[in-house]
């Protein structure tokens, strides 16, 4: 009995062992890291979406008494249509990522069908819309390269792929990923140039000075501890400041990762080996984790 | 079909004077209520400026210019207003020598730029 139950377990790891070639188990690999990856360039929107209402908040306190309250005083600072073309766009290329998973996976997609329908669709829409044209000048993208990188993601999302198209697959969306990926990446910014990095540096500029004045126009009234408390908010800001936007460039870091694997993977459809794909999964991997670690502690403050 | 506006040249050159202004007002280190009050309110309006122009990096050429124009008005006329407290303050704070031209470059490029 024994001795079949083994034959029957051989059997299986032979069938499974035939199925999964070293490219589908990198395409599995390369998924995992990926969703993690792209779950977290979202949250850098939140982050300076955060930082925007934070120094709205701050300002609201101290001129209170002069200029009162009204909801429309408080605004996000991304605009409607410019945060859900972005949404679109990450949630593409995890979508993307779970494609290659399914396929790799030998099964049929059937599950994923659906879902992957959807969003294709809404991703050609975007290709076409305001929205879209919006991230590209904010890339300084030609509008047309980030249109067709968008359409073309839309598309592979819609046809239905099996395991054996997984190298077509590969080649066809090496230059849509490195292209969305860049207009992410240039979203972030720098913090003297423009974008995300420059509106976190510009938020928490004015929160310091608004926590100073706070300081000078209460100062009278504050017991020494609480004196102390307010003022030593002054170096927390900046510690925060720094903390948040070494994380936005972190997630730069990512989006390039995720890119120069994509492009390591497609490289590597007939190779056994894949040293050079080894090593840029293990530095997308690594870079998703430490986004996490540190969004994490950001969000929960 | 609907022509986009030509992209001005002088983009870079007020996004510059503005994040220039504002590396001023963050690094000034005013030590009392009055000034840190003017730096405050200055540094907010410089803020509104150079948020308007990173939003119309995410916003497209249509409707955007004149939805950032409408909203820039406010700030400039803050900047404005503050010209001559700020040039009071510099008499106190040294980083803040010709910051009066450093305001005037923002509110005139920006007026020329968004025409408000």
């Amino acid at each position: 009995m024994r001795v079949r139950y083994g034959a029957a377990v051989s059997l299986l790891l032979l069938v499974g062992g035939c199925s999964t070639t070293p490219l589908t188990q990198r395409a599995t690999e390369f998924s995992t890291a990926a969703t993690a990856a792209t779950l977290k360039v979202q949250n850098a929107y939140q982050l300076v979406n955060a930082s925007y209402i934070d120094a709205q908040m701050a300002s609201l306190v101290n001129n209170f008494d002069t200029n009162g309250f009204s909801p429309s005083q408080i605004q996000s600072f991304m605009p409607s249509a410019a945060m859900q073309a972005r949404t679109q766009m990450i949630a593409g290329l995890q979508q993307y990522a779970t494609l290659l998973a399914e396929v790799s996976g030998n099964e049929p997609v059937t599950a994923l069908d659906t879902q992957s329908e959807a969003l294709g669709k809404a991703l050609q829409g975007l290709s076409s819309s305001v929205g879209l044209s919006s991230v590209a000048k904010n890339a300084n993208t030609d509008s047309g390269i980030a249109s067709a990188a968008v359409d073309a993601l839309g598309r592979m999302l819609i046809e239905r792929k099996t395991a054996k198209e997984l190298p077509e697959i590969l080649t066809e969306m090496q230059k849509p990923v490195d292209n969305i990926c860049q207009l992410l990446e240039d979203d972030v910014g720098t913090p003297e140039g423009a974008g995300l990095r420059n509106q976190l540096k510009i938020d928490y500029d004015s929160l310091i000075a608004e926590q100073r004045t706070y300081i000078y126009a209460n100062e009278a009234k504050m017991t020494p501890d609480e004196r102390r408390t307010e003022i030593e908010k002054l170096p927390q800001l900046v510690t925060t400041e720094q903390q948040d936007d070494a994380t936005l460039a972190q997630t730069q870091e990512a989006l390039k990762a995720l890119a120069a694997t994509n492009d390591a993977l497609a490289t590597t459809k007939n190779s056994k080996q894949a040293p050079a794909f080894r090593a840029l999964l293990a530095e997308l991997e690594s870079e998703s984790q430490q986004i996490a670690s540190v969004y994490n502690a950001t969000m929960s403050k | 079909m609907s022509t986009a506006p030509s992209i001005p040249a002088d983009i870079p050159q007020n996004r510059a004077a503005a994040q220039a202004l504002e590396d001023r007002l963050a690094n000034a280190n005013p030590t009392n209520l009055a000034d840190s009050q003017t730096v405050s309110t200055a540094l907010q309006a410089v803020r509104d400026v150079l948020t308007q122009l990173n939003r119309d990096d995410l916003l497209s050429r249509d409707g955007a210019m004149q939805d950032a124009a409408a909203k820039l008005k406010g700030p400039l006329q803050t900047l404005s207003g503050l010209k001559d407290e700020l040039t009071g303050i510099s008499s106190r704070l040294a980083t803040f020598a010709g910051i009066a031209n450093d305001v005037d470059k923002v509110v005139t490029g920006c007026a020329k730029f968004f025409r408000v």
